[in-house]
């Protein structure tokens, strides 16, 4: 299974697997839906969460699943639409793996809100550190990314960020019970 | 690294449980003395947190324009019209 995050330039390369999982997969995921009723939006809403859960449980970390890449998304897409419909009829029974990648807490914060929040850091910062902690890149690729002399020099910019966006938080906290006192 | 950024370090590890036990425990108890280094750690976490939903924006960002581009664009006629068909 190729992983996106192990190169350098790996934005195209992570569109170009995108691409090819929505062209190998949404179609079957896109008939399953049309079948019970969903409409062609609500099939793609579905198919991308599900591509969001798989991309945080498996291919950011380069972990392997067990079944084929394919039975894989779908049966995600399968709890999803089960969850979105809470019907028990024609209920097929997921694996573990799936299972344990869908309970996950699955929250969604404001984009906006938290965009403008967080770009208060800093582009570069929130770039390193999502690098590092959403996309589980390894030190030594952060380093070449981002144009480190070393692995030191990378973990403690790391954080050096966190140490930013933790004041930042804290400023942001303060103001607020300032305001409600 | 300096002090500051060493606490950040020695949080993140308490966090993940990568501490050994000696150091889990020591921690444990400073935690319950020194209301700075509680309120830090609870402000880490919520770095941690805030960190994971923008990396999830992102990729909702970078989902959308994928799919954009397949269901716009002429070289994906075919994808689009196999797709369009189930709806029909």
């Amino acid at each position: 299974m190729e992983t996106l995050n192990h190169s350098k330039d790996s934005l195209k390369e992570a569109d170009a697997v995108f691409v090819r999982l929505y062209k190998e997969v949404f179609p079957t995921v896109a008939r399953y839906i049309a079948k019970r009723g969903g409409t062609l939006d609500k099939a793609k809403d579905v198919f991308q969460d599900a591509l969001i859960i798989y991309y945080e449980q498996h291919i950011c970390n380069g972990s392997v699943v067990k079944q084929t890449e394919m039975a894989y998304l779908f049966g995600i897409v399968k709890h999803l639409w089960i969850n979105h419909l809470k019907l028990d009829v024609n209920y097929e029974p997921i694996s573990n793996d799936q299972m344990a990648a869908v309970e996950k807490p699955y929250e969604e914060i404001a984009e906006v809100r938290l965009t403008s929040l967080l770009m208060k850091a800093g582009d570069r910062c929130m770039q390193l550190l999502k690098s590092f902690y959403y996309d589980k890149l390894s030190m030594r690729l952060m380093a070449e990314r981002f144009g480190f002399t070393s692995e030191r020099s990378a973990t403690v910019q790391k954080f050096k960020c966190l140490e930013k966006m933790r004041g930042y938080i804290k400023d942001k906290i303060l103001q607020y019970e300032d305001f409600i006192k | 690294m300096r002090t500051s950024l060493n606490e950040l370090r020695k949080l993140e590890k308490y966090l993940q449980k990568q501490l050994n036990p000696q150091d889990q425990l020591l921690l444990d108890a400073q935690l319950l003395l020194d209301k700075d280094l509680k309120d830090n750690l609870c402000l880490q976490q919520k770095c941690y947190r805030l960190i994971n939903a923008y990396g999830r924006a992102q990729l909702r960002s970078q989902l959308n324009r994928v799919e954009e581009e397949l269901f716009s664009q002429p070289v994906h006629k075919k994808f689009m019209q196999q797709v369009s068909a189930y709806f029909k």
